[in-house]
């Protein structure tokens, strides 16, 4: 029993080296491919996100000082720009890991190794984008709690357990289009448009679920990652209200799209192995 | 330390190629306690074992360690009475509901400070020594509870940790989550917040309606003084004038006059038809008629005098100041009545809008501990680790890089 734990936990060991082998050499290889190096992976996101900041900033001037003109405000519970670098965090961690997993395996050269699995470099490409996409929005937390000087986190677990499960149904996620883009080169182009608008517009970056009238919520509260997005918050302020959002629907999306895209991988890696003598 | 190096280690003296039997086990050959301290702690300080360490004593500290700690909640509505004239079956009964919720949920934005505020946590607890006896620490678990003499900041930041008041922005609602060491603590905290509340919520509304009902009967004192002041002035300008209404006088004397002037008229027609009835214009009926004439005329005159002139009566004059008098008192009376109205509306605008706490759900006394933060805290730790794990690799690596 021992020794098998003993094995169990080598082999998980070395799998981890493997990986952050594989994460190292990524990093490497974009910091040689960029004149800012590896700060290129939050100077992009940072852009974006700075985008959307001052869109919801003009958009709540346009709107007037009535706060609830609109029906409700999430001034209330949040600053604005904690409430977008929330909304972004999350959602921004599932559609890059997501998008890099159709992309991501165009990192062929450790396949090189037997010892590599295409999987390695998924989750090498992931944790890379965890980290850089992590540093962004606690530095802009940082900030934000810095000049206001209200610092709030009511739910530590939650947030990381919210964090954690976005991850793996990200990666659960890009498994799948992996394969479903085996089938045709026409369905990842159609599922990267998809990721990056009706996903993205979905999940709660902008608006916050109580803000919805009840009839409209169903049109939106199918998407996991608006969940995600919308506990993120709760786990910062528990006075944040989030009507229809629960974390077992979270948990459910995860562990059943981690587990089909496992065992999908488990059937069918020899396909992403074959495409590697391409 | 030198010397200490370049003496043999008890390893390097045992021969290795001794005999199967006299070999000593490995775990005895490395006798820790002949390490230096440095070279042990130089084992420990690798960030695997630190690590370790950390999320072992996290765990010990919340599952086996930390006291239980029970939760209890309530949850209310704060409402006013309905307005009179707001019925269902108005288009504008939905608008209608909406501001109940914003007043609700303003109220519970109040009671949220309100409830966590110093004066309420003196009021709850007027000793500070109950408070650190109540929840005062007890061993295995240092960390939580109060210490003995503590600061009143610190009090007050422990009792603010104990309860949550959350308002509902979609239905108004207020939800009072309570905490302590025992069900009984957490229950009885619950109990005495909404005690709390009720009072608040009261007192800030008979405040309210006893300053506005004060103001209103300020008002109708002061409309009655003036209305008498006025009154009392226009009777001391008619006792003064021997009269009881300058203007009538006024009309009287204009009548008298008008009339004399008619009489005037006739004697001069008359005056004038003597004349050329008789040659002698100083026939006796015509000097009698004659006379008649200026005699009026100069009664004309003079009463006209007697009514203008300052000397006289000066009945314009009276006639003007007394209408102005009598302004005064029309005006005084009509402010008595516009603040008895008002006083009367005031009245029943503050019974109108008497708020009162709605209870939707009672505190219950918990019967299984709260494991929530015991996962909580645990996952924090987690998360911790996550946290520098990638924030502080991916930092060290992009600085590397650059």
């Amino acid at each position: 029993m021992i020794s098998f734990m003993d094995n169990v936990l080598r082999g998980v060991r070395r799998q981890i080296a493997v990986v952050m082998a594989i994460a190292t050499y990524d990093i490497n290889r974009k910091s040689t491919g960029s004149s800012i190096g590896s700060w290129e992976a939050i100077v992009g996101p940072m852009q974006i996100m700075l985008f959307f900041i001052l869109m919801r900033v003009g958009f709540s001037f346009l709107r007037g000082s009535s706060k609830f003109a609109s029906g409700g405000s999430t001034e209330l519970y949040f600053n604005i720009v904690v409430f977008i670098a929330t909304g972004f965090s999350i959602a921004f961690l599932f559609r890059n890991v997501a998008i890099k997993a159709l992309s991501g395996l165009k990192l062929r050269a450790p396949l090189y190794y037997p010892r590599v699995k295409p999987l390695d470099v998924l989750l090498a490409v992931s944790i890379n984008d965890l980290r850089a996409l992590a540093t962004l929005s606690l530095a802009i937390l940082g900030l934000v709690w810095y000049f206001t000087w209200t610092f709030q986190l009511d739910s530590p677990g939650l947030a990381i357990g919210v964090y954690l499960l976005t991850v793996l149904m990200a990666i659960g996620f890009g498994l799948c289009i992996v394969f479903l883009g085996r089938l045709n080169k026409w369905i990842v182009k159609i599922i990267k448009r998809i990721l990056q608008r009706v996903i993205i517009f979905t999940s709660g970056i902008f608006f916050a679920t109580f803000e919805l009238p009840g009839q409209v919520r169903p049109f939106v509260t199918w998407n996991p990652i608006l969940h995600a997005v919308e506990l993120f918050r709760y786990s910062m302020n528990n006075d944040y209200p989030i009507p229809d959002i629960s974390l077992n629907y979270l948990i459910s999306c995860s562990i059943l799209l981690l587990s089909f895209s496992l065992v999908l991988y488990r059937t069918n890696e020899s396909l992403l192995l074959e495409a590697n003598d391409d | 330390m030198a010397n200490r190096s370049e003496s043999p280690s008890p390893r390097q003296i045992l021969p290795l190629n001794r005999p199967t039997s006299l070999r000593i086990p490995p775990t005895l050959v490395s006798d820790t306690s002949t390490q230096p301290w440095s070279e042990r702690l130089k084992q420990l300080a690798k960030p695997q074992v630190l690590i370790s360490l950390f999320l072992a004593s996290s765990a010990v500290y919340c599952f086996v360690i930390g006291r239980n700690r029970y939760t209890s909640v309530s949850e209310f509505v704060i409402q006013q009475a309905a307005p009179l004239n707001t019925t269902g079956a108005s288009v504008l009964a939905g608008a209608a509901a909406a501001p109940q919720v914003l007043t609700s949920l303003v109220d519970g934005q109040y009671l949220q400070v309100y409830l966590a505020s110093a004066d309420v946590k003196n009021r709850l607890y007027p000793n500070p020594k109950t408070l650190e006896q109540e929840y005062q620490k007890k061993l295995p678990d240092f960390f939580s509870g109060l210490s003995s003499n503590s600061s009143l900041p610190i009090q007050l930041d422990f009792y603010r940790k104990q309860l949550r008041v959350a308002p509902q922005p979609l239905s108004g609602a207020v939800i009072v989550t309570t905490s302590g060491f025992t069900p009984e603590q957490a229950f009885n905290l619950n109990k005495s917040l909404l005690v709390q509340s009720r009072r608040f919520v009261n007192e800030v509304n008979q405040s309210i309606n006893a300053d506005q009902n004060q103001f209103a009967q300020k008002e109708v004192k002061l409309a009655e003084q003036n209305l008498k002041k006025a009154t009392r002035s226009l009777e001391q300008f008619q006792e003064k004038n021997g009269q009881l209404n300058a203007q009538t006088e006024q009309a009287a004397t204009s009548s008298f006059i008008s009339g004399l002037e008619s009489r005037l008229v006739d004697l001069k027609v008359e005056e004038a038809a003597l004349r050329r009835q008789y040659r002698d214009p100083n026939a006796p009926e015509v000097v009698f008629v004659a006379d008649q004439v200026r005699e009026l005329q100069s009664q004309i005159q003079a009463e006209r005098n007697k009514a203008v002139s300052a000397d006289g009566r000066d009945l314009n004059s009276l006639a003007i100041e007394e209408a102005g008098l009598r302004s005064d008192v029309d005006f005084a009376s009509d402010a008595l009545k516009s603040a008895r109205l008002a006083a009367d509306n005031s009245r029943r605008e503050s019974k109108r809008q008497l708020k009162f706490v709605v209870m939707l759900s009672q505190p219950q006394l918990s019967v299984t501990p709260d494991q929530n933060w015991r996962w909580q805290a645990f996952l924090g730790s987690v998360g911790i680790i996550v946290v520098a794990w990638g924030v502080g690799g991916f930092l060290l690596t992009a600085m590397r890089k650059s």
